[in-house]
């Protein structure tokens, strides 16, 4: 019995190995895909409050039962235009490096589970548009196409950005 | 409980203890007669020791033990105390307190150094004890009272016998010191009566016996067989006897007791006094409970007090009269927790002060400077968080006072002023603040030498320092980067300007004033809020968007026109009422977006006059939403780093966040 038990466990933590579980977003007529493990978890958009002096991409502060956290806007970040906020707009809540904050995108669509070997390097084509270190890999899904977000360097290079931008003014 | 838990609280404890240690050892050097001071000392290196000697802080054990000697002779009057045994005590509690400090090093701490002292000095004071006994005869050495005597006298009656004073000294060597006494005590009983020992018997059971024992010995027996009987007991190094004569000691007792008498009575009598107070302080049940745990039940109030306006907002808007009853009493409720767990929180200033006596008397030894410093006020309360963070700036100040206010004994002279310097600090509540007043009466800061400095800095060209008024001149000190002393020291200058000073108070809510006359003195006061987690605040509105201004920084609010103010220099200001206010619109500094058509066709403006450093400023507003206590939960993100002007942001009744203006950084 507890043999076989074992046995399932091995099986679950060979699968978590080579499968990728992602939470996929749609933004600005791109699929993006994030890794599970970083979402917290994904909300209606609440009322937020603006933060003045902040950096642009920074929507402002949200009421998280209680807990005050920053969102951020992605698409002033990637530079893509997003849609109007609307009933399919959401927030997803990730926490990154002891960060917590979330990021506004036009919706979420599902969680899939992606083999590692359909994960492929960024090709050209893409990284026109948005900063090739922002992503870690492009999915394949039947014929679909998700971008996998680094999202330690998406949040390390807006503080970059950010010094860059004091130092300008200075 | 794991071992860590346990570690906490011996430090916690120890920390009290050493505390305590301090704090008595200035008394005593202040007044070296007084030995009860030496008692307490006592106690609480006594509890220390065995505090750390359960825990196995060995090097910490054997410190104390060596200081539970020399503080054992000095009770005992055989030393006296002086400035050497009271410098060598203050660097046992340094090393202690290194050790406490480092307490997971504490096996590696090198404590000869130490040891050495404390050996130097309590070898000279046996010295003392040495050339004492050379002068006194060996009867006077045992000190009988009456009862003693009497007993003496009835057994001598009785038999033929005589009453020896015998001395016993066991070898250096000697483990058991209990036992070989004990023996001797045995062989002394078969041959007559053991009247009193000295050490005492529940001493020797103890076994706090040094290697000399005196006994008061009635026996029928010869001396020399009173002696070789002794002798039989091994590792005895010597035994003296002396025959005592009764009528000499009553002789002796009758004219020494009559002092000696009276001051027995008064030192128990105190002493029993003190064990009743302990008792009395032990009575107040009190428990331990860590700042974590009070932290979390602090931010549990603060959503209920959120869920509560909630509630509050959401009756009103279904307009039921019906939940007015329930909230009325959940709001008493609530204010009642509220109030209950902020008093929790609340510690007395003294845990921050008890130690700047000491430090002052360091500073001062080490700067050849008199000082008499005060403390005032002690018993203040503030919240555990505010207290935790004014320590340094507290030290600093202290610091500055020392190295650059008070001049030298020699120059104070000159000046003709007082040798010895004063420098007072008092806590005192004003209102829902802490004032802490540090006082000086030394140099005074120079307006004049504050404007060259600068510009020799380089921070002004000689025009516009000029231009500063002598107010502004001094509080140039606040300035980064800005030390108006000619050389840096040891002591002061070390970096941490007095500009992390302000900023340090300024982040808990609090600000600094300065005040100081040319040779006269310095005094600065700083006003702290009481706590910091939950504040009054007035809600305003800036175009659509909500903030909320501490209450401690409004001084009141008005109604200006818009055709009243005036430019001066670039600077909205408007004169009310013979004061020139500087005003500050919100909407420019927040950048607030507006659209032009509602944008104040108002010619009336709303104005909350805001105090920063002691100087009053307008903030225009669009609209105020009334008092509200809020509670501060810190915007601690990355991503805002860069963002100045807010403590913090809150959360209000509807759920919406609002942002808690800090107005020492927005304007």
């Amino acid at each position: 019995m507890q043999e076989n038990m074992l046995k399932i466990d091995k099986k679950v933590d060979e699968d978590d190995e080579n499968v990728l579980q992602l939470v996929i977003f749609q933004l600005g007529g791109e699929e993006f895909a994030v890794d599970i493990m970083q979402v917290q978890e994904i909300i209606r958009m609440p009322e937020s409050t603006r933060i003045p002096q902040a950096p642009d991409y920074v929507k402002g502060v949200i009421n998280l039962r209680g807990k005050i956290i920053v969102v951020i806007n992605l698409d002033v970040k990637f530079n893509i235009e997003a849609k109007e906020i609307d009933e399919n707009s959401r927030v997803i809540v990730v926490e990154v490096e002891d960060n917590i904050l979330g990021m506004v995108v036009d919706s979420v669509s599902d969680v899939i589970s992606l083999p590692h070997s359909n994960v492929e390097n960024a090709p050209d084509i893409i990284t026109s548009k948005i900063k090739a270190e922002y992503i870690q890999g492009v999915g394949k899904l039947d014929d679909r196409l998700l971008i996998l977000l680094d999202l330690k360097r998406v949040l390390q290079e807006s503080e970059m950005e950010h010094i860059e931008k004091i130092k300008k003014s200075a | 409980m794991s071992m860590s838990e346990y570690c906490d609280m011996f430090k916690a404890e120890a920390n009290e203890h050493l505390q305590q240690l301090n704090h008595t050892l200035l008394e005593l050097e202040q007044d070296n007669s007084n030995l009860e001071n030496i008692n307490i000392m006592f106690r609480a290196a006594h509890t220390l020791k065995g505090m750390a000697a359960t825990m196995g802080y060995n090097k910490i054990a054997e410190v104390t033990h060596e200081m539970e000697n020399l503080m054992d002779s000095i009770r005992n009057q055989e030393i006296d105390i002086n400035s050497t045994i009271i410098n060598v005590l203050f660097e046992c509690l340094d090393q202690l307190e290194f050790g406490i400090e480092n307490i997971e090093t504490e096996c590696d701490m090198d404590i000869s150094a130490i040891l050495l002292r404390l050996n130097e000095v309590s070898s000279s004071a046996e010295k003392h004890e040495h050339v004492a006994e050379n002068v006194t005869c060996v009867s006077e050495s045992i000190d009988l009272k009456e009862d003693d005597i009497k007993k003496c006298q009835s057994l001598c009656e009785d038999k033929d016998s005589s009453i020896f004073n015998v001395q016993v000294t066991l070898d250096e060597t000697c483990l058991l010191k209990t036992a070989r006494t004990g023996l001797v005590l045995r062989e002394l009983d078969k041959m007559g009566t053991v009247v009193k020992t000295v050490p005492s018997q529940e001493d020797i059971d103890s076994g706090n016996i040094d290697n000399e024992i005196n006994i008061v010995f009635v026996t029928a027996n010869n001396e020399n067989v009173v002696i070789e009987k002794i002798s039989k007991v091994s590792e005895i190094s010597n035994v003296k006897i002396d025959p005592l004569d009764l009528d000499n000691i009553l002789a002796a007792e009758k004219t020494e007791s009559m002092p000696s008498i009276p001051s027995t009575p008064t030192s128990t009598s105190k002493s029993m006094k003190n064990s009743m107070n302990e008792d009395n302080v032990k009575s107040v049940q009190s428990v331990r409970v860590s700042i974590e745990r009070l932290d979390n039940l602090m931010n549990m109030v603060g959503e209920l007090l959120i869920n509560k306006s909630r509630l509050n907002q959401l009756a009103i808007e279904l307009e039921t009269k019906k939940l007015d009853e329930t909230l009325a009493s959940l709001d008493r409720l609530t204010n009642d927790i509220q109030v209950e767990v902020m008093d929790a929180r609340m510690v007395q200033i003294d845990q921050v002060f008890n130690r700047f006596p000491r430090m002052v008397r360091d500073l001062s030894i080490e700067q050849k400077k008199k000082i008499s410093f005060l403390t005032e006020g002690n018993e203040i309360e503030l919240d555990r968080t505010v207290l935790d963070e004014i320590g340094d700036p507290l030290v600093h100040l202290l610091r500055n006072a020392v190295d650059h206010g008070i001049e030298t004994p020699e120059e104070r002279i000159a000046k003709n002023k007082t040798e010895t310097g004063s420098l007072n600090l008092k806590a005192s509540r004003l209102r829902n603040n802490v004032l802490i007043e540090l006082q000086d009466d030394g140099r005074g800061i120079d307006p004049v030498k504050m404007r060259d400095v600068a510009i020799k800095k380089g921070l002004f060209e000689r025009a516009q320092a000029n231009d500063l008024s002598d107010r502004e001149a001094m509080y140039l000190i606040f300035e980064p980067g800005f030390s108006a002393a000619e050389e840096v020291t040891d002591i002061s200058g070390r970096g941490v300007g007095m500009d992390a000073v302000k900023n340090k108070i300024e982040d808990l809510g609090g600000s600094v004033e300065l005040e100081s006359v040319v040779e006269q003195g310095t005094t600065i006061r700083l006003k702290l809020p009481l706590t910091v987690a939950i504040i009054q605040s007035l809600l305003v509105n800036v175009g659509e968007e909500t903030y909320a201004v501490p209450i401690n920084n409004i001084v009141r609010d008005e109604v200006i026109e818009q055709d009243d103010i005036r430019s001066i220099k670039g600077e909205k200001v408007v004169n009310l009422r013979g004061e020139v206010l500087p005003l500050v619109d919100l909407h420019d500094v927040l950048s607030v977006p507006h659209n032009k058509e509602n944008y104040r066709d108002n010619n009336n403006l709303l104005v909350v006059v805001v105090e920063k450093a002691g100087q009053h400023i307008g903030l225009i507003v669009d609209k105020l939403l009334g008092q509200q206590e809020v509670i501060i939960k810190t915007l601690d993100n990355k991503l805002l780093k860069n963002v100045k002007g807010f403590s913090g942001a809150t959360i209000l009744g509807n759920g919406n966040v609002a942002l808690i203006l800090d107005v020492p950084t927005l304007v």
